[in-house]
């Protein structure tokens, strides 16, 4: 569904500042094979996140001491998440209500 | 500190391919690290790593154009012909002499031309791997020489050698 992998990003990043694979396997561990995410679609969802501002990269060193690019959620991020958290809830309910009824 | 550095490391176009490179490799390699084991090769684990990764070639390409989209000198000038666009509709509305309304309409080809121009090259697929080939990435082909690592046909390395004399 569209959005749903910035979401779960925006989700991800909300904690602390993370590198693109802590992010993936942050994923993976909450979806736990329900949800299939390659680790590669997460660059492209990054980069395009990167330049609507709604998260910030800077180099750092991980913890094999090898470098890395953190990502952190910015201001503008934060208040996506909240949107994009009710939006998935409102959806969510509306799907939910038309399974119940029909 | 970042704010002033990140727009201007993304100047350097090369430099910007070499972050993508680096990046996706940092994942390959700790992925390739994950899958491996004892019993399991570094070529067969590399494998893994790969399928679970994705397209890497098309995953740098999409990255390398949505950054060349995002380079600053592009968005200043896709601020500079919509400033030139929206300055050409003004004259056009406020302009009284024909000769002024001509220049409103010269103004507005340039500007609607200008970020026509800028949207068919963010369109354009990124054409930078056949400058790079000597990337980190494509090396991941190669299998690190090691006493476990099996070709193809389960030979060693030693094998190899052998059977190419």
């Amino acid at each position: 569904m569209q959005g749903t992998l910035e979401l779960l990003i925006l989700k991800t990043l909300s904690r602390d500042p993370m590198h693109g694979y802590g992010i993936a396997q942050r994923i993976h561990a909450a979806v736990d094979d329900l949800l299939k995410v390659e680790d590669g679609s997460l660059y492209p969802a990054l980069y395009r996140m990167e330049e609507r501002g709604w998260i910030a990269s800077e180099w750092g060193v991980s913890d094999n001491n090898r470098r890395a690019k953190f990502y952190r959620l910015t201001k503008a991020g934060r208040k996506r998440l909240e949107g994009e958290r009710a939006n998935w809830e409102r959806v969510s309910q509306a799907i939910g209500r038309i399974l119940e009824t029909a | 500190m970042n704010f002033f550095i990140g727009p201007l490391r993304r100047l350097d176009s090369r430099q910007v391919h070499r972050e993508i490179e680096e990046e996706l490799q940092f994942h390959l390699d700790l992925l390739t690290e994950e899958h491996c084991r004892p019993d399991i090769p570094w070529d067969e684990a590399q494998a893994t790593a790969r399928a679970r990764f994705g397209n890497v070639e098309q995953i740098r390409d999409e990255c390398a154009r949505i950054s060349r989209r995002s380079h600053p000198v592009i968005l200043a000038l896709k601020w500079f012909f919509g400033f030139v666009f929206v300055t050409g509709v003004l004259v056009r509305i406020f302009g009284t002499d024909y000769h002024v309304t001509r220049i409103g309409d010269l103004l507005m080809e340039v500007g609607a031309l200008g970020r026509l121009l800028l949207y068919l090259r963010g369109k354009s697929p990124a054409s930078y791997l056949k400058r790079h080939d000597e990337s980190a990435l494509l090396k991941l082909d190669v299998a690190p020489l090691s006493l476990t690592t099996y070709d193809q046909r389960g030979r060693t390395p030693v094998e190899r050698v052998v059977s190419s004399k």
